[in-house]
């Protein structure tokens, strides 16, 4: 599905990546709405049960990888953590479905990743204790360094973004090419590489932008 | 093989990036209110009910350790409080035992001695009466042959006087 937005004279396309992006999104919510009525009606001292239980435990872990990540006074960032891991496995895994992936559109990973480095910018101000001392880090440990030390900052939000669009795109590529390939054997043929390229390649990017996203806003803390 | 219809979006838009943000944000700040606090509210609240029941097991734990020290120092005590009791007990038995055979000791001897002393009186008692009887006795004899020797044609009538004498009342009586 895609939408044409026409302002004035000038028209504005959105692709349906960007449409399945918004979609996914709505549907975490309605997700998030239902498990949010179940644990208010929750006593947290019975035995935890049923669909609750995956909830808490995705959580938890959350929980742990920033506290082991990040540290103890950095969780107040879980929330976010947890938001984009969501978010990016479930378009990830939204080509499943035989639709377009969200994070096959460069788009929305580089929206993704310049969240992240806004983040970890402000967070390093902050922690830093200004904007000038945090702009003076990047000359440590020499001043020759400081256009090496800026490349680096900046390639972070370049290469979050890029890995996992370019993993996403790729694997929906093959995915339509083997498709063109096995033509009718399709159905039979195709499951394994969908677990492959969706499945496994779509966690492990949706844990390693995660990872490095909270690997680069404790680092900004520490700094 | 048909024709493949490949769509690659590769340059970003600022009409995207805006949208995709906004949803990012949006939906952050949804999960942070919807599921990502009442769960891990609920999350702290279990960790807290088993931290304390953890630390409630362990107190209780202590206090029946020192209890059973406390039980088994009594049950020690006890015992040698037994023991004591038994050995007092033991003593005074013993003590009870000499002292009912030194009374019994005694009582026999008085009772022997007594015995002696009234065996000796009368002893006494009958030699005399049997001296006093035999004086008596030899005295009748004595004055019996006398008697027959004087006057021995006396004897058949001293004979018949006494076999009236039985005959008669004088006896009776």
């Amino acid at each position: 599905m895609e939408i044409f937005i026409t302002l004035g004279d000038k028209e504005i396309f959105i692709p349906d990546s960007i449409v399945n992006f918004v979609f996914i999104a709505l549907f975490i919510v309605i997700f998030s709405a239902i498990v949010n009525k179940k644990a208010k009606n929750t006593n947290p001292d019975d035995v935890p049960s049923g669909f609750l239980n995956v909830v808490e435990m995705l959580i938890e872990t959350i929980n742990n990888l920033v506290r082991s990540t990040m540290g103890e006074h950095n969780m107040k960032f879980a929330p976010y953590i947890l938001t984009i891991f969501v978010l990016i496995l479930c378009s990830n895994l939204y080509g499943l479905l035989g639709f377009t992936s969200p994070t096959s559109d460069y788009s929305v990973t580089l929206a993704l990743a310049l969240a992240t480095f806004v983040i970890v910018q402000v967070t390093g101000v902050r922690s830093a204790g200004g904007l000038f001392k945090y702009l003076k880090g990047f000359t440590e440990p020499n001043f020759l360094l400081t256009p090496l030390n800026v490349i680096g900052e900046l390639a972070n939000p370049v290469s979050l973004s890029f890995r996992l669009f370019g993993n996403i795109l790729s694997g929906g590529l093959i995915m339509t090419l083997l498709y063109a390939l096995f033509g009718y054997l399709a159905p039979v043929l195709a499951p394994p590489f969908h677990i492959y390229f969706d499945i496994f390649s779509g966690g492990l990017q949706a844990f390693i932008f995660t990872m490095l996203t909270m690997v680069f806003i404790g680092g900004a803390t520490e700094a | 093989m048909g024709d493949l219809k490949i769509s690659v979006n590769i340059a970003p838009t600022f009409a995207k990036l805006i949208i995709a943000w906004l949803t990012l944000f949006v939906l952050y700040l949804i999960l942070k209110k919807l599921l990502y606090k009442p769960v891990s509210n609920i999350l702290v609240e279990r960790q807290k009910k088993i931290q304390s029941e953890i630390d409630e097991s362990k107190a209780l734990k202590s206090e029946a350790e020192q209890l059973k020290l406390q039980y088994e120092a009594h049950m020690e005590s006890a015992k040698e409080e037994a023991q004591e009791i038994i050995e007092a007990a033991r003593q005074r038995g013993e003590e009870l035992r000499l002292d009912i055979v030194s009374k019994a000791q005694k009582e026999a001897q008085e009772i022997k001695s007594r015995a002696k002393v009234e065996i000796s009186r009368e002893r006494e008692a009958a030699f005399q009466e049997v001296k006093s009887q035999t004086g008596d006795l030899a005295l009748l004899i004595a004055s019996k042959i006398m008697e027959e020797e004087i006057n021995s044609e006396k004897q058949n009538q001293l004979i018949e006087k006494f076999i009236d004498e039985v005959g008669s009342s004088k006896w009776q009586n």
